[in-house]
Formats: structure tokens, sequence, C-alpha cells
């Protein structure tokens, strides 16, 4: 079954990119930064009847619980914001949440970055941004340094513009065409044990056309230029399998990984 | 008739001079058949052979043999009158014991009438010839047919009426001559000034008339030929074109005598939606134009 | 009219009749042709079979159906002739064929062999077409006369002279008489009767058109003729005739089927001709046909050049035509609109930089919204609107237009926000920027209906409809100019502050922010500062107690990363103000302090002084909380203050990188945590502090926080297993959980010890 991790959209607030409407998809686990948007979550609901949704720092109903555990089969997926989560993103900190929640798999957002690692036998994945919203935590700075200086070079380069319109329905289309189950997809780097490591490609064929059209100015800037890289993960389960799959959106194309889980037998 | 009851002692035949060459018409008798007969015109010679035959070797006295040729109107209450007759002596009495061919000749007839065949009289040309006997005379008859050609020189003159009824039908109509040879084609239009009326259809029809005798005695029949020649109501405006092909029709030409004559009538008919018939009839002159 | 009154039924058996007359005379006509010598037998029974031509009582269709039939059958006799010339001598034959009594089928016959006698050598062809054309006149009964003359047109299709004007001349005379026919039908009958008499015209109509398809389809003129003679007889037939479904179609036709070229280049005798129709004609749909087939032929043709076809201004004509036509006609909006629309779209499409042209129309638009009275159904100009929105080559262009944002103001309402909304939306769904002054101005007047747009419903829709605003906010941006930047965000505060603000500002907060990040060395960065504080302030004046304490921290946040430590801490200050003073929902208020730790741990940039104030204090918060285990949980989370560690963002390293540590602090706030535990009245939620705090315990000891020891963790570890067995003896099923979160701690002790041998003094 193909369950959706997905958070931190922030519409209207951060951003604008709408999102993926993928089917197939039996559960939906949101993790929170939504309700701001009732387009957003309608949508998200008609993903899925299944949807669960936590409580994101910017959500104003605190009514919502901070963290659920969720179960397939044998399977225990926690999922949580991560605001709450002292200190944020710690590979320690959340494993303790783990252990609390009784977690295999614990979900946590509120980075806008994608992750996804093993740390004692349980799975870890942050889904980030699916909108790319801008993000007030620490940008890695390398990337930042290196999105800074594009800036820059947009900057002399006239008029920089990124042909393709409509990012949210390209990433919405290529979404559709991609069949979950094949594992034959070029674009997937089937890493059994992944070393945690955050995914981020770093491709730097950005591509920049001059216009000549006297009238470009006002458009044409990329705003991914200055924003997080919008993704979020499916989470295709088979007992006590998880092939993890993270949707990324680079560049005007949507990149998809491959990463998988094995939940470790019992040891007694 | 009385061959019917005597069996003639000769057989007579009349041949004209030119029969393979001379133009022949076809006619219809009484009982639907047809007949041929050999086509003059005033004025012309009739000439031929009269061949008398024995039979069986007999030998056949007579008082003489002529040749006559008629002219004869036959009106249909029985009146006849022989209008023309001219005669011949073709041999003197004597005995025929052969077979002998005799020539005649009728120079330059003058055939006041044409051939006709009406309802009401029949004008017939013939020749017969006469073996005078003493008994009883053996005769034998040859029909022929006359045309009289003519060609009238104010053919240009052209009918044009102005007619209509009030406040209900205006039409201006003209028939592009009024002297037609029998193979001519009446040519005209009708130009609808005002039309109120809910027209059905519009004809013309064609009438020969013919009247034998005088008042108070008068005969009279007519022939018509009915042409459709306008379907539906026009609008105001609107020019209908008339055109007759007369050729193909069997048409007498106009005729005058002191015993009949035979006229022709060119009718213009609306009949309209209720069925009334509104005419205008008109006459023209039929001829038969020597060619 | 006699032939109304019968009914349906005796019509159709009429019909049945016919038929059957019709196929046993053409079987008739067929073995005739099939012997020899029997042409004039054949002829008399084709004149037999046309004799059904002459029914006056059937229905258009019915009478259509016959015509088809017959026409297959003359076409029998059309192909013997053709076969057999010169056995029959055409000509005679096209005599003979007139003596028919009745016209209807004489006139058939005579067209038959009147076509064929047309296709052999030397024949008068001139004559003949001459002729036949001539005597059909003589069929006024406008059914009869149509199918006739459709039959004569028909007929002679592919055999009409391609060489003169001839031809040409005789479809126009048959056009001319069809269409006179056509409209008489109209006049016949009852008038009772005269819709149907309309709905059965209707259904004759292409036989008076198929005229100007076949002359469209000669090739026998060249444009000149056209212009001089064949449009205007044409034009006078349709003027003269009066008739609005003739006018309609017919001036359909000639703009549907003659070269959109020659349109062009005849405009004036087109519109010249709309002006004189019957005033019931709908002249503004021929108009409008016109137009838009232009506009298609332009777009079609990719014509750039407009003066290589034409040598005046499309567009300028075709307005000052609408502008005459305005002073003699009343309008309805709509009708206008669609008139307007189209010359719209004409302009867009001729002249697409023209926008003066789009401003005239919009102009005229204006003055008549503001003598009409406009309603939201029908009677608007939302299409007109859309067109440029639709057609300029970028939605936003729209603000080149002058007069659109004073058009769209003058639409009711409703009419205005839904307008408004979709423009949106278009531009939203745009690879666009709002990167001057002039287009954001332009913009947010134009959305000034949605902007202000108070209702406080509160309900989804409203959500969605504020939401377009926000991410139209997010368009802002120029990267050039972080200036201007900074202004266009400032102007649009002032739009704003009409409307919710609620829905907007924190879009202007965000965008500000990744202003600030990427632009950190800008001199103009405090001043961003202060307008973000603006922002927040005006939420905390209208009550948004919450957004305004998050977008405080959000504050405090960025300015710490980019070494602004004065405003950071001003902006903590705000937050521990709004909690401090406003929040008031104890769950919130333990939320907020969990935020408060988790942003405070990751700061970087304060002086030790400043960071101790701040992190004393949020301690202290979190220890005055109402709940013990909120107190609990605020009181461990808050030790985390102490204990800096790596982000690896930032390139630390646990090991090689400095961290602020206090090992000792961190062990009184996990000390105080135990005490408020043990505080708990409820024993199964203090059994799970318990081991909550075991597990912080374990985070530090792996950390190598020495004040966490051994003795202690093992101390902590017995603790909780007292608890449990006391409580055990109660047979608490509550306790399962808890229980179960402790075996789990330990199964992870154990496995810890295999990895690091610390571990292995811990007992059990």
């Amino acid at each position: 079954m193909l369950v959706l991790a997905i958070g931190d959209l922030h519409i209207p607030h951060r951003s604008l990119k709408k999102l993926l409407t993928p089917g197939k998809i039996s559960q939906v686990l949101c993790l929170g930064n939504v309700t701001s948007s009732p387009s957003t979550l309608e949508f998200l609901q008609n993903i899925s009847p299944d949807f669960q949704l936590v409580k994101g720092e910017f959500d104003e109903n605190t009514g919502l619980p901070l963290s659920l555990v969720i179960t397939h089969g044998s399977l225990r997926i926690g999922f949580t914001n991560g605001y709450t989560v002292v200190p944020r993103n710690d590979p320690l900190s959340l494993l303790t949440l783990a252990r609390q929640l009784n977690a295999d798999v614990l979900i946590w957002g509120s980075s806008h970055k994608v992750e996804a690692y093993t740390l004692e036998g349980k799975f870890f994945i942050n889904p980030g941004s699916a909108t790319g919203a801008f993000s007030t935590e620490w940008p890695d700075l390398d990337e930042f340094e290196e999105s800074r200086e594009e800036v820059k070079q947009a900057e002399t380069l006239q008029n920089g513009n990124k042909e393709d319109s409509g990012n949210d329905e390209a990433l919405a289309a290529k979404t559709e065409e991609l069949d979950i189950n094949d594992n034959g997809n070029e674009n997937s780097t089937d890493k059994d044990g992944y070393d945690g490591e955050h995914i981020h490609p770093k491709e730097q064929d950005r591509p920049v056309h001059s216009v000549s059209d006297d009238e470009e100015e006002e458009d044409g800037d990329d705003d991914d230029l200055y924003s997080t890289i919008p993704s979020f993960t499916l989470l295709d389960i088979q007992g006590t399998t998880i092939t993890l799959y993270i949707y990324t959106y680079i560049n005007g194309e949507v990149k998809v990984d491959k990463v998988s889980y094995r939940k470790p037998l019992d040891e007694d | 008739m009385a061959s019917l009851f005597f069996t003639s002692p000769i057989d007579l035949d009349i041949k004209f001079d030119d029969e393979e060459s001379r133009k022949n018409i076809e006619i219809k008798s009484k009982n639907g058949k047809k007949d041929n007969y050999f086509l003059y015109k005033d004025g012309e010679t009739v000439n031929g052979t009269v061949r008398v035959q024995v039979k069986d070797g007999k030998s056949v006295e007579h008082t003489g043999i002529k040749i006559q040729l008629f002219g004869t109107t036959e009106i249909s209450n029985g009146q006849k009158d022989d209008f023309l007759t001219l005669s011949h002596d073709l041999a003197p009495p004597s005995v025929l014991n052969h077979s002998v061919t005799y020539n005649f000749s009728f120079k330059d007839v003058e055939k006041r009438y044409e051939s006709y065949k009406g309802k009401n009289i029949i004008v017939n040309y013939y020749v017969k010839v006469t073996v005078l006997r003493k008994n009883s005379d053996i005769t034998k008859i040859k029909k022929f047919w006359v045309h009289l050609y003519s060609n009238p020189t104010d053919l240009k003159k052209s009918i044009k009426l102005d007619i209509g009824i009030e406040n209900c039908l205006h039409i201006e109509f003209e028939y592009s001559k009024s002297t037609y040879g029998l193979k001519d084609v009446i040519v005209g239009r009708i130009y609808f000034l005002l039309t109120r009326l809910k027209i059905k259809h519009m004809e013309i029809s064609l009438i020969t008339r013919e009247t034998v005798g005088i008042q108070p005695n008068q005969l009279n029949d007519s022939n018509t030929i009915r042409y459709e020649i306008m379907d539906g109501s026009p609008v105001k405006g609107e020019t209908i074109p008339i055109r007759l092909f007369l050729g193909g029709y069997d048409l007498t030409p106009t005729s005058k005598t002191n015993q009949f004559n035979v006229k022709n009538y060119i009718s213009l008919v609306i009949i309209d939606e209720d069925g009334r018939r509104y005419f205008k009839q008109s006459e023209i002159i039929l001829f038969r134009p020597s060619t | 009219m006699t032939e109304t009154t019968i009914s349906p039924e005796e019509q159709n058996q009429l019909l049945q009749d016919s038929i059957k007359v019709i196929q046993r005379e053409t079987n008739a006509m067929r073995k005739c042709l099939e012997s020899k010598g029997r042409l004039m037998d054949a002829l008399k029974h084709a004149s037999n079979f046309l004799t059904e031509l002459r029914a006056s009582q059937l229905t258009p269709k019915q009478y259509y159906e016959l015509y088809i039939i017959v026409y297959d059958s003359l076409n029998l006799l059309a192909q013997f002739l053709k076969d057999n010339h010169p056995h029959h001598h055409l000509s005679d034959l096209y005599e003979l064929v007139q003596y028919a009594g009745n016209i209807v089928p004489r006139l058939y016959l005579m067209i038959t062999v009147g076509t064929v006698y047309m296709t052999i050598p030397d024949a008068p062809v001139k004559e003949i077409m001459k002729d036949m054309i001539e005597m059909c006149r003589g069929v006024q009964y406008p059914i009869r006369g149509l199918f006739l003359r459709y039959y004569l047109s028909q007929r002679t299709k592919t055999i009409l002279p391609q060489e003169n004007l001839d031809s040409i001349q005789f479809i126009i005379t048959n056009f001319i008489e069809m269409n006179k026919l056509w409209v008489r039908l109209q006049h016949q009958g009852p008038s009772r009767e005269k819709d149907k008499r309309l709905k059965e015209r209707e259904e004759l109509k292409i036989l008076v058109g198929s005229n100007l398809v076949r002359i469209s389809q000669l090739e026998n003129y060249d444009f000149e003729y056209y212009k001089t003679d064949i449009l205007p007889t044409i034009i006078e037939q349709i003027i003269q005739c009066k008739d609005v479904l003739a006018q309609e179609y017919l001036l359909d036709v000639i703009i549907q089927v003659f070269p959109d070229e020659f349109h062009l280049k005849t405009l004036d005798e087109l519109l010249q001709c709309i002006k004189k129709l019957n005033p019931a004609v709908d002249y503004k749909k021929i108009f409008i046909n016109l137009i838009d087939r232009l506009t298609n032929f332009i777009k079609r043709e990719e014509i750039t050049e407009l003066s290589d076809i034409a040598d005046f201004n499309l567009f300028d004509k075709l307005w000052d035509y609408i502008k005459e036509f305005e002073l003699i006609n009343e309008f309805q909006v709509y009708e206008l609109n669609l008139l307007l629309e189209s010359i719209t779209k004409l302009s867009l499409i001729f002249y697409p930089k023209k926008y003066e042209n789009i401003d005239l129309v919009l102009r005229f638009a204006i003055e008549k919204a503001k003598e009409l009275e406009l309603d939201e159904q029908k009677e608007n100009f939302s299409s007109l609107l859309l067109m440029p929105v639709d057609n300029l080559s970028k939605p936003s262009k729209i603000l080149k237009l002058q007069n659109f944002s004073e058009l769209l103001n003058l639409q009711p309402a409703k009419v205005n926000k839904q307008l408004s909304l979709i423009i949106l939306d278009r531009l939203l769904s745009q690879n666009f920027r709002i990167s001057n002054l002039q287009t954001l101005n332009g913009l947010f007047s134009l959305f000034k209906i949605i902007i202000n747009d108070k209702n406080n419903d509160n309900n989804a829709n409203y959500a969605n409809e504020q939401e377009k605003i926000g991410k139209l906010i997010h368009l802002i941006s120029n990267k050039k100019d972080v200036t201007i930047h900074s202004k266009l965000l400032t102007q649009a505060k002032n739009f704003l502050n009409g409307g919710n603000i609620k829905f907007t500002y924190p879009s202007i907060f965000f965008n500000t922010l990744k202003l600030i990040r990427f632009n950190p060395e800008s001199q103009i960065v405090n001043s961003l500062f202060k307008f973000m504080s603006r922002l927040i302030n005006e939420l905390f004046r209208i009550g948004l107690i919450e957004l305004s304490f998050k977008l405080h921290l959000a504050g405090a946040q960025l300015s710490d990363q980019i070494k602004l430590e004065e405003i950071s801490y001003e902006f903590f200050a705000q937050c521990f103000t709004v909690y401090e003073e406003s929040i008031s929902d104890s769950r919130l208020q333990y939320q907020s302090i969990v935020s408060i730790i988790g942003v405070l741990q990751q700061t970087r940039n304060f002086t030790r002084e400043n960071y101790d104030t701040l992190i004393t204090k949020t301690a202290l918060y979190g220890s005055k909380l109402l709940k013990k285990p909120d107190q609990c949980r605020s009181v461990y989370f808050a030790s985390h203050l102490w204990w800096g560690v790596e982000i690896p963002a930032l390139g630390e390293e646990e090991g090689i990188s400095e961290f602020y540590r206090d090992g000792k602090r961190v062990l009184e706030c996990l000390q105080r945590a135990l005490r408020v535990a043990d505080a708990c009245m409820d024993s199964v939620v203090s059994i799970e502090l318990f081991i909550e705090i075991l597990n912080r315990c374990l985070y530090y000891f792996i950390h190598g926080n020495e004040n966490i020891t051994v003795k202690y963790i093992n101390g902590l570890i017995e603790l909780i297993q007292t608890n449990v067995d006391s409580l055990a003896e109660e047979n608490n099923t509550n306790l399962e959980l808890p229980k179960k979160h402790f075996l789990r701690t330990l199964d992870y002790i154990n496995t810890q010890k295999e990895i690091d041998e610390r571990f292995q003094l811990i007992s059990r």
C-alpha cells in the first residue's frame, strides 16, 4: 500500500506551489502547517479519504495532536511536525521520540529539508516541504552560498528567465506518469542502508535564456533560487518492508529517489 | 359496291406520273388507320396513266372511257358539292380484248381549297376513271391530297395586350407574331404588373375552330391543344416566358371559303386556386409556308 | 391554401404513393432504354414519374425525398443520352421534350437533355444555358421552383465552361431566382403557420446557399470581378429581398465561402450592406461573424504585415462602424458585449501591441456601463473584460490597458469579484513576478475588490480567495534591487491594510524575511525588520496573539542567523511579552515554550550574557506552567538550552566544533523535572515522566555529560522499577504503556552496551 507523507505547505503564507494528484494512495500523513488554507486541506483530503494530520507550528487548531502513530501490520509509523522535538532535527532526540512512541518509523518535518535515514533499526523520514516553502531554520551553508552566488549570476545575465511556466502542473503531471511500483525507474538510486546524508541534488545546469522581448522584465525570476526544494515522500509498504520514494522538484523537473527499509526481526 | 356482287370483267388502275418521287402524306382515317396520299399543290398539273386490264381474254364492250378530276366538299349533314370538275375522254367506244394503258393530264389545275378532314366537313380531291357501258359503268377513283402554300408578308406584326381584373390582376403579354407558319414557334412573354390573384397555374391553349355554313344552320367544331406555361403564382414584376413549338402538332392553316372556314386562336388561360379560369383569346393566322 | 389542411398521415401516404409511381415508371423507362428504338417511350415514362414532382401537399422534407429518387432516375436517362449520342440527335431531342404539356416535367426533361447536349463538341453551350435558365421562370411555385433550379444547378455543376464569365452570371441568376422563391415561401399559406414556414425554409436554405458555394468554387474570375460584379449583385439581391432569414443566412454564407482576403478588401461593401438590412436582422451576429472570420484568417495565415492586404486600418474602420451603429440602435448590454468582444479580439490579434485600441473599446464600454443598468446575470461586460486576459501574450499585460480597471470596477460587485478572481488565477498560473511599482499598483488596484473584502464569515471560500492574494504577494520580487523589492512590499502593505490583514500580512512578512536572508548585508535590513515589526504589531492589535508570537519568533530566529543580535534579542523579548501578557491557553503556553526552546537552542550569535538571560527566562517560564506534566517536560526540554549540539547545516561537528555547554545546569534541569514528575498526583503519569527523564539522561550520557553519571542513571532506573512494582500490586492497567516504554528504554540500554562500554556499567 502507498502512504503519502507530506508537510510544511505553508499556503499561502510562504509559497505558491501546488502539489500533486497521485492516485493509488491509500493514506495521507500530513505533518501540518496547512490549516490556514482550506483549499489545500481539501486538496489533501481528496488524495485519500484516510487523511491523518498532526499540528504544525503555524496551525491554529490547538485541538490537533502533536504526534500520532499509525500501524500497518506490525509496522508502527509515528509522525509529528517536529517543532516540539528538542533539539530540533537532532537524530538522537528523534530516536528518543521514536522510542517513546514505540515507532519503527518516525516521520517528522519543520526543517523543510528532505532526508531519510536508518538509525538503531528505525527509519527516519523528513519529507521536506511539499511547496518548497521558505524556512526560517538555518540554511545549509554550502547550498546557501551557492544559491546566493547564482542570484548574483542571474543579475549579471540580463533578465534571467526560466522558460518553464506552471511548475505546479509539471509536478502533478510527472507524478502521475510515474508508476510507483516500477522498480526499474531510471531515476531511482537504489541504496539499501542509506547513510543518512541529505538528499540535495546539486545540479548546476540551470537553464538561463536571454529574452529579447523588451517587456519581459515583469517575469522570469525563478523563485526556486530563494526557496527550498519542493519535496514529498511516498511510502510503499509491503509487510515489514518500506520502499520510500522521494520526490524532489529541481530545475523544473521531478526527480525520484528510492530508499529501502526493512524492520529488524525481534530478537526474542 | 357493285364489285361485291359482280365480278368486274376489267381491272382499272390509276397511277400518277411521278409516284416514286412525289411527296406522300399520311392521314388518319375514321377507323384509326392511316392512309397515304400523294400531295399536290395549287396550279400543279395532275397527270398519270390509267391501265385497263381485261381479265382472262374476255372482251369488253364499252361506250367510251373518260378520266375526271374532282374537288368536292362533304358536309356532315349529307350535303355534297363538287367545286371542281374536270373531264377528259381517254378512248372512244370500242371493244377491249387486251389491256391498254392511257395517259392523262390535267394541266395546271387550279385547286381552291386544301384537302381537309374536319369534324363537319371534308374537302376531297380525286381522279376518277370511268369505263362507260350500257348496263353499268366500271369506275375507279384515286384520291390525292392538296396543300396550299402561302408566304404572308405581314409576319412581323406582334400581338400585345394589356389586360386585367380590377384590383386583382394586371398583366401585359405579348406574342412576337400574329401569323405563324405551321412549323413555327410561338414565342412570347407575360409580364405581371399586379397579382393579387392566387394563381395555381397558367397555360396557353391553341384552338382550331371550323365553321361550316351560315347562320342559323351553321356547324361549329373546335380542337384545343393545352400547354402549361406557368406553375404557381408569380409576384409583381415577374416575367414568364412563352414558347410553344407548333411543328409537332397536326394543325390546320387558317382558311376561309364560301362554305366553311377554319380559324386558329391562341388563348392565355389563368387558373386560380379555386379553379376559376380567366382567359384572353387572340386569333392567329396559321399558314402553310412554301418550303 | 388547401394543401396545408391534410394530416401528416395523409401526407405520408401521398409520399409513399408517389414513390411507388416513380419506382414503377423508372423501371419501365429503364426497360425502354435497354431496348432499341424505344427512346420516345422511355421519355414518356420519365415524364410520368416527373409528374409526381408536381406534388403540392408534401412537406419540404418529403418533397426532397421525392427529388432524390427522381434525380437518380433522371441520371439513368442522362447517362443513356450521353452514351448514345449521336444516335439521338440531342438538339432535336431538346425540342422534342418541350412538347410535354406540363411545365414541371417538361423543364426537368429539358434540363436533363440540355445538360447532356452541352457536353458534346460544338454545342451552342451559351444558348442552351440561357434558354434553360430563362425557361425555369415558368415555375413560380416556391418549393417546386427551388428544386427545379437546384436540379439545374446540380446538373450543370461540372460542365459549366471555365473560361468565361457566363457561367458566373448563370449561377448568379439562378441564385437570385432561387432566393426569391425561397423568400416567397414565407408568404404561402395561412399566417398562423408562419413559424412552420420559417422552419421549413430553414430546412431549405442550403439549396439557395449552394449557389454561392458554387460561385466561390469557380476559378473563372479574379478579385476585381468579384468586387465590381459578383458581390454587388449578390448584395443587391440580399438587400432587396428584405427577408430576415435570407439576409442573415446569405450574408453568413458570403462570409464563410469567399476568401477572407476578399472580405478584407471589400469590407466597405459588406459593412454598407449590413447597414441596409431589415432592422429585425441580427446584424450584430453577422458583423461578429465577419470580424471573427477576419481574426481567424490573420491568425491562421500568420499575417504580420497587414498592409500587404489592406491599405487601411482595419480596427479603425470597424470601430467607426460600430459607433455609427450604436447611434441608430438600442443595444442590450450583452449584445454590445459580443460586438465589443469580437472587435477586441480582432485588435488583439491584428494589432497585438496597440493597447490604445483596446482602451478605446473599454472606454466605450465604460460610457455604456454608466448609462445602462448592469446586472449580475447577463447584462455586464465580463466576457469583454476576459478577452484581453485570454488573448494578451501574458495576462499581466492587462496592466497596459488604462481603462481596464475602471470598467472592471463598474461591474456589479459580484461580477467584479468573479472576474478579479479569474484574472488573479490566470496571473498566478504564470511564471511571473511583480518587480516594479507600476505593476504592483496596477495589480493591487485591479484586485481591490478581493483585497478589501472584509466578509468576516471566515468560511472556506473567503479564506481561499484571500489565499490567492497571499499568493500574489509571493510574486513580489526584485532580485536586482533590494530597495525596490522593499518598496514593493511597503506599497503592498498600504494596499492590504484596507482588507483582512490576517490573511495577507503573514505573506508580506515572509516575503520580507526571504529578502533579508538573501541580502543580509544590505543597508536596509534594519528598516526591513522594523517593517516586519509593524506588520506583527498590527496583527497583534486585531487580536492575532498566537500569530504575532510565531512571527516574532521567526524574526528572532532569522535575525540571529544574520548576526543581528540586538534585533534578535528584541524579537525574543517581544515573544516573551506576548507570551506573558496574552497567551492564556495552557496547551498553547506549553507549545509556545517548547517552540522558544527549539529556536533558542539553535541560536548561535548571542553573547553569553544575553543568551543566559534568555534561556534562564525561558526555563523559568517552563517551570511556571500550570500543569505538572507540561512543567516537567518544559523543564527537561529546557535542559538542552545548556547543551548545544551540532547543526550540520552550519558544518558543525561533534568533537570538533565548540558548543555552549553547561553539564551542571543540565543536571539541575533534569533534577527539577524529576521533582515535578514526582509531585504528580497520578502515579502512572509520574512513571511515564520518570521514563522520559531517564531517556533524556541517556541522551546526555551518550553525549558525555559527566554530570549525568552511571550512578544517577541506575538510581533513576531503580526509582522507576520501584514505582512500577508498587503500582503493579494495584493491578493498574494504565501502567501498561509506561511499562513498555520502560522496557524499550532498558532494551536500548542493553543494545548500547555492545557499542559503548560505558553502558556496561549501567545495571540490568
